[in-house]
């Protein structure tokens, strides 16, 4: 695993997909399917972005790819590992050691250090496992975090605390970074310079991102844009403006 | 783990107290009734000893089910914030809601206080009634002198001590902002801010109480008055202790913690506990109490009669020793038990509300992939290096009080000068088992709460 050029050759290789994919909520008398029949693959190297309204089924198909959530039919499959065949422990350990996650809320753990959450995941498991330290380096460097590495999070500011949170995201070279409304308790400035570190870093690399938005400057950042609604995604495209993603949001909320 | 959960501890942890009160108070009256109609109740000394160890005892179950009920009342706090946040942003003011709380723990306070008077006394009558009339010292004595005055002292200080622990305990108020009502956090902690140094007075009370334990432990050697400077140093010293708990408690969970792998679970517990504690000491004082007090007498009296059993070589041999030690413990032991069993309710619920507070923590490390067994485990290890160590230190400290009691007192009788101390293996075994259910007790509610989600659930619950 090395980070690559642009010209990369994972470009195009598929680090998850789904088939199919349908998990319905509710009991007997009224179920409504929050995802309905979703068949979709991301790639490496790309940052692929998931619009939608609200209760469009978006973050529920991000729980699914992650393992949060078990589909009622149809199969997910990560970084050649078909989930559904995984119990509860090997799941946790796949989201351990091949998934990162960058949340909205940045949930970094108060009372741990900068470099200590970063440092995180190496506690969870059984005995301690350092990551590459160069790498860490690396992230550290490109992040900007150098300066603010004992600090705890209440003494960061927001975009410094999602910088942090990305570099936990990444510090072990994971197959996949989901990343949910990443910029939502952001500044519109501050998100963008987030999204385009995130967005420079796994670029080329052997590392696909997966980002839930209902944000269309966010969306713009993405290589590629699936649009959701009702639980289906209703179109896809490759890199586009903000105004044309906003644009197309509003075209589908007005089709309803 | 509800908002109930907590209420129903300090509830339950007030009717213990009051019960335990009654109980005490009665029973001393009924003796001290019986006694006086003995040839050994003509003196004062019995009568003395008797409400000295009343009165301590009385203390010390106040002290502990004020501490118990301030951590459930923080309990009760940390699960209702968003509600009071809700009430915030509605308009309610923080001291409104918090007065709200403080009026609630006066109105339990009450409550339970009543219940614990009808239980104490119901258990005094039956007592009385059963020994009554068999030819034993309670004989002559009637159930008037059940009756104690001064009982009312402690009850009314018990409803005090419960409407200032729901006022401390509900200090969280005043951190819910109404913006938490729209859901953007939850009851969260910042973390680090407790300060855990020594207050120079707690260090002058520690530095006293052993200066004073050491001349009584040498004064022993030429007089039994000796005694008197061991009491003081005692007392002191375990004045030192609580107030300084905040210091010494999470020094001596932290040195334990050390003794642990510096693995994902236990890392996460000694975390924990670490960066609380406020809390620790809290969820530890009351152990530490019931534990030294036990220790105390139980050393005391082993030391006693063991090098009593030096000095007449023979004629007193390791059964009988053994045998007086037992009965001691016994004695003893029923007079801590309900101390204990109010410990173990402060212990859970001190758990319960770490694990509350930490709901999104917990919830966000199983989403980076921690295990169930690994964050199950975290809890289980939190709440065993906390009785661990609370047990340790209880062992400690009421070893070398009984010691020094047992020194001051007959050290000038003995040719050697000096008691030697025994810690009976006995002793260390009963307290090893107390601090095992102790565990299992204290993490079982707070586990299976934290488990119940899947990981995602949970998060959004938090």
């Amino acid at each position: 695993m090395t980070t690559s050029s642009p010209a990369s050759p994972f470009a195009g290789a598929v680090v998850a997909r789904t088939r199919a994919l349908r998990r319905e909520f509710g009991t007997d008398g009224a179920r409504v399917a929050a995802v309905d029949g979703v068949t979709v693959a991301f790639e490496r190297g790309r940052l692929t972005a998931i619009v939608g309204p609200s209760g469009s089924g978006k973050s529920t198909l991000m729980h699914l790819l992650a393992g949060l959530d078990h589909p009622t039919s149809g199969d997910v499959e990560l970084d050649g590992h078909a989930l559904g065949e995984l119990d509860e422990r090997a799941l946790a350990a796949l989201r351990h050691e091949r998934m990162g996650f960058v949340f909205q809320s940045f949930n970094l753990m108060p009372a741990l250090t900068a470099l200590q959450n970063i440092r995180l995941p190496e506690q969870l498991g059984a005995r301690p496992r350092p990551h590459d330290r160069e790498w860490e380096a690396s992230l550290i460097d490109r992040l900007g975090l150098a300066g603010m590495l004992g600090r705890r999070p209440a003494e960061l500011s927001g975009g410094q605390q999602q910088r942090v949170a990305i570099a936990r995201a990444l510090a072990h070279r994971p197959a996949v970074v989901f990343a949910d409304e990443p910029t939502g308790n952001l500044d519109i400035t501050t998100g963008r310079d987030v999204l385009q570190l995130l967005a420079e870093l796994v670029r080329g690399s052997d590392c696909g991102v997966v980002m839930v938005t209902h944000d269309p400057t966010a969306a713009s950042y993405a290589d590629r844009v699936l649009s959701m609604r009702d639980g289906r995604v209703v179109r896809e495209s490759e890199r586009s403006s903000a105004a044309d993603i906003a644009a197309a949001m509003l075209e589908d909320a007005v089709a309803r | 783990m509800s908002a109930r959960t907590g209420t129903l501890a300090a509830l339950a942890v007030i009717a213990l107290s009051a019960a335990y009160i009654v109980l005490l108070t009665s029973l001393t009256s009924l003796l001290r009734a019986g006694l006086a109609r003995t040839p050994f109740g003509q003196g004062e000394t019995p009568e003395l000893v008797l409400g000295i160890l009343a009165v301590s005892f009385t203390i010390v179950a106040l002290v502990v089910s004020t501490v118990v009920v301030t951590n459930a009342f923080a309990l009760v706090t940390a699960t209702r914030i968003r509600e009071i946040a809700l009430r915030r942003l509605l308009g309610a003011s923080a001291r409104r809601e918090r007065r709200r709380i403080a009026a609630q723990g006066a109105r339990l306070g009450l409550l339970g206080t009543a219940v614990g008077i009808a239980v104490g006394a119901g258990i005094a009558l039956a007592v009385f009634a059963a020994n009554a009339g068999d030819g034993g010292m309670l004989d002559g004595a009637s159930a008037a002198d059940l009756v104690d005055p001064g009982a009312i002292v402690p009850l009314v200080a018990l409803i005090a001590s419960t409407a200032l622990a729901a006022w401390r305990g509900s200090a969280a108020v005043l951190d819910a902002s109404p913006v938490q009502a729209l859901g953007l956090a939850t009851a969260q902690e910042t973390g680090g801010l407790e300060s855990t140094r020594l207050r120079p007075a707690a260090a002058a009370l520690l530095l006293t109480g052993l200066v004073l334990l050491v001349v009584a432990a040498i004064g022993g050697m030429l007089t039994p008055l000796a005694v008197l400077v061991g009491l003081a140093g005692g007392t002191v010293l375990a004045v030192g202790i609580l107030t300084g708990s905040n210091a010494l408690l999470p020094r001596v969970t932290a040195l334990i913690a050390r003794a642990l792998p510096r693995t994902g679970p236990a890392a996460a517990a000694a975390h924990a506990l670490r960066e609380h504690p406020a809390r620790t000491s809290r969820a530890a004082l009351g152990v530490v109490i019931s534990v030294a007090i036990v220790t105390m007498f139980v050393v005391a009296t082993a030391s006693v009669a063991t090098s009593q059993a030096i000095e007449y070589e023979g004629s007193t041999d390791a059964v009988v020793v053994t045998e007086i030690m037992l009965v001691v413990l016994a004695v003893v032991g029923a007079l801590t038990g309900v101390i204990a069993v109010i410990s173990a309710i402060g212990l859970s619920t001190t758990v319960a509300l770490s694990t509350r507070l930490r709901a999104r923590e917990i919830a966000t490390t199983r989403i980076l992939g921690q295990n169930r067994g690994d964050a199950a485990r975290a809890i289980l290890i939190e709440g065993a290096v906390t009785s661990a160590a609370a047990t340790l230190s209880g062992l400690a400290v009421g070893s070398v009080l009984g010691w020094v009691g047992a020194q001051s007192v007959l050290g000038s009788t003995l040719q050697s000068q000096l008691v030697t101390p025994v810690v009976p293996v006995l002793l260390v075994g009963v307290i090893a088992a107390v601090a095992l259910v102790l565990t299992a007790l204290s993490t079982i509610a707070p586990m299976r709460f934290v488990l119940a989600d899947s990981p995602m659930r949970a998060f959004a619950r938090a």
